[in-house]
């Protein structure tokens, strides 16, 4: 038995003119905590509507569980969780009756439905906001009642599109652990974000897209690998004349220096001991600087270096 | 799972008190201004004779009796009753010219001209110049006397033997207007404003259906993506929520009829459990157009219900709310337009009921009624349908 939990094949869609997927192709394990990794307007959340068969393609084939998906089977449906972006709750429902009311339209036995519905509440520790309406809520704790009524019927397979925008550091760790626990419980994961530290965080299996296609895929250390940055010295500094710029080019395995905003920084490819060559090379200049550190190059990295453009928007 | 859905969606339908708010603050400060305004009216005007012209000419000297004695059509139209006694025409019989002046002035609400066809039968015709209640009444009269006669020729020609029978049952040709309470259980002109006030009141439900229906769609509401993603056919779930809006809202219309009948005193003419039914029908109207409008297209819930509000206030017009001739004016130059505005049908059921009580026509506006909300659940099941969205 084939152990492909989704399965897209050449999938097209588009919105008049503009081409959202472009023979998108993507495979899902089991077992995996997939990040869908790419800017806004990228295409991961129609890649995943259309899977869920909320959005009609135009082309391509989709299979969930080795079937091909359609939105009347519910058989498969059954099977799946989603934790849409925005939340998604009933404001008139206390967290408990949101969680029950879904809950019980995938579970019809009452016995194991409601200890489910206790097991969702407990799983994102609103145990003592049950009886609170959803607009009482922080924001924090509203994203984790949408968790809950997306997990509460135990899914093998659970989307999380989003689930830590506009939410606060501890909520967010919260969250990320929950999603890690789900996968160790054995729900295979698939999380749509443009934050490449979540994605580097918990996921297990890595695809980029922009533009409706994937740039690529493979876990975070393949991706790293895909590119020449090997490393970055960042250095902050004051002041630094156009041609000390033009020198640092040169030295050995500097491919790349950027100074914006009083930060240099020196993208290296291979070689080691970069940082020491550079402070070797302010001392015999006599350049002052403040701070002066080494970094790996990150998932914004290789987002970069293959599509020439940031990952994430300035905003974020 | 239905019914899982169905109490869950009752549930938020009665925690969404502003919902029920309008539904009951709409009939019953409208039905309060109504009843302000009309009361004094229509206590004076209720009960007053239509006034008539009769224009006979050399007819009725050519219908004789089997003794040879003229038929006495004015006496007859002059012993026409309300329920009090009280004479429902004030007849004058005139020449040709003198009823058309009467009629231009507006000295008569309208003229009865009876004529002989070609095969010497009694002919009846009514010529009015405006529309309203009084106008109303003779057309039925009209329609009624035209029928009975037709219908004695009818055995006289074919069923001579019956005739005899016919007669002895009590006099029909002048009972049978009576007997059909022509001028209804409640003869006040004004009522007619609060059936178009139910109706109204009635359509305003649509409100409700809609938005409880965008509430499921995935490009109008977030909640509605996390219901398109459950193992529960789309109509199932949408059929199951609509009943929920349709119990509250038929609550919420029923405590407004009562309100106008038992606090306000308004008489609607018919049997309380059939004002009930009528209410019932329009509330599950209303409920199904606004369905029906949920569907359409894809477009925001406030394009929806800018659509609804439009359908309903214009619906509401040509029914009359705002001006009550405005109906028969919509009957006489586009009657399809009655037929298939939701207040119109519903204002009607009403009038029926006050006009006729039960019987043929209030079963036919039933049926209406229910045929026109299947259609609009039909148009509406069938655009929602397709239940993959081309854009979220």
């Amino acid at each position: 038995m084939s152990d492909t939990v989704v399965k897209i094949t050449n999938l097209v869609k588009r919105y008049k003119e503009l081409v959202a997927l472009d023979n998108f192709n993507l495979e899902i394990k089991k077992g995996e905590v997939f990040g869908l990794l790419g800017p806004n307007g990228s295409g991961k959340s129609t890649t995943m509507n259309c899977v869920l068969s909320l959005l009609a393609y135009d082309e391509g084939e989709i299979e969930v569980f080795g079937e091909r998906m359609e939105p009347s089977r519910y058989d498969l449906k059954k099977r799946i969780g989603v934790v849409p972006q925005n939340v998604a709750v009933f404001d008139e429902l206390t967290v408990q009756e949101n969680i029950d009311y879904f809950c019980g339209l995938y579970i019809k036995d009452k016995e194991t439905k409601s200890k489910y519905v206790e097991d969702a509440i407990e799983f994102v520790g609103l145990s003592d906001f049950r009886k609170f309406k959803p607009r009482k809520l922080s924001g924090g704790l509203l994203r984790r009642l949408n968790i809950a009524c997306g997990i509460a019927h135990k899914p093998e397979l659970i989307f999380f599109d989003e689930p830590t925008v506009a939410v606060d550091p501890q909520s967010r760790n919260k969250i990320l652990e929950n999603i890690t626990e789900l996968n160790k419980q054995g729900a295979t994961i698939v999380y749509t974000t443009h934050y490449m530290e979540e994605v580097e965080q918990i996921c297990t299996n890595i695809l980029i897209m922009d533009r409706g296609k994937s740039v690529a895929s493979g876990t975070s250390e393949e991706l790293k690998k895909m590119i020449k940055n090997t490393e970055n010295v960042v250095v902050d500094i004051k002041r630094l004349p156009a041609e000390k710029i033009e020198e640092l080019k040169k030295l050995s395995h500097v491919y790349e220096v950027s100074y914006v905003s009083d930060r240099l920084t020196i993208k290296c490819a291979g070689g080691r001991h970069n940082i020491s060559h550079v402070i070797a090379f302010f001392e015999k200049e006599n350049i002052e600087y403040d701070r002066i550190y080494s970094e790996l190059p990150t998932l914004n990295d290789v987002f970069l270096e293959i599509t020439g453009k940031e990952l994430r928007d300035k905003e974020d | 799972m239905a019914g899982r859905i169905f109490v869950t969606h009752l549930k938020l339908a009665l925690r969404e008190k502003h919902a029920l708010f309008w539904t009951l603050a709409f009939g019953m400060i409208l039905g309060t201004l109504f009843y302000v305004a009309f009361h004094g009216i229509y206590s004076q005007e209720s009960l007053d004779s239509i006034p008539t012209a009769l224009v006979t000419g050399d007819a009725l000297e050519s219908m004789k009796d089997g003794e040879g004695n003229a038929v006495d059509i004015e006496g007859m139209l002059k012993e026409l009753t309300y329920d009090n006694g009280k004479k429902m025409l004030e007849l004058k019989t005139v020449s040709e010219s003198e009823a058309e002046e009467l009629l231009a002035n507006g000295d008569v609400d309208g003229v009865i001209s009876v004529t002989l066809d070609e095969q010497n039968a009694p002919k009846f015709s009514l010529e009015i110049k405006e529309n309203g209640i009084g106008q109303s009444v003779l057309t039925v009269v009209v329609g009624e006397y035209q029928a009975s006669f037709d219908y004695l020729r009818y055995l006289y020609e074919n069923h001579p033997d019956r005739l005899a029978d016919y007669f002895a049952r009590n006099d029909q040709v002048i009972d049978y207007v009576e007997a059909k309470n022509i001028g209804g259980n409640n003869k006040d002109p004004y009522v007619a404003y609060f059936y178009n006030l139910m109706a109204m009141v009635c359509l305003f439900c649509s409100l409700q259906s809609l938005a409880a229906m965008c509430r499921n769609q995935a490009d109008i509401d977030d909640v509605g993506k996390r219901t398109n993603l459950v193992p529960v056919n789309k109509m199932v779930y949408e059929l199951s929520a609509l009943a929920a809006v349709y119990v509250i809202q038929f609550v919420a219309t029923s405590l407004v009829l009562c309100y106008l009948n038992f606090v306000l005193g308004v008489d609607f003419g018919g049997e309380l459990p059939w004002l009930f039914l009528m209410t019932a029908l329009g509330t599950l109207l209303g409920v199904s157009l606004g369905f029906m409008v949920a569907h359409i297209g894809a477009k925001s819930y406030d394009k929806k219900e800018t659509i609804l509000t439009v359908i309903t206030l214009l619906g509401g017009f040509f029914a009359g709310l705002f001006y009550h001739g405005m109906k028969a004016v919509m009957e006489e130059n586009c009657p399809i337009v009655n037929r298939i505005n939701p207040s119109a049908v519903i204002t009607d059921s009403f009038y029926s009921l006050n006009m006729f009580g039960p019987g043929d026509r209030v079963t036919r506006s039933v049926i209406y009624m229910l045929a026109l909300a299947a259609v609009f659940i039909a148009i509406g099941s069938l655009l929602g349908r397709r239940q993959r969205y081309a854009s979220l």
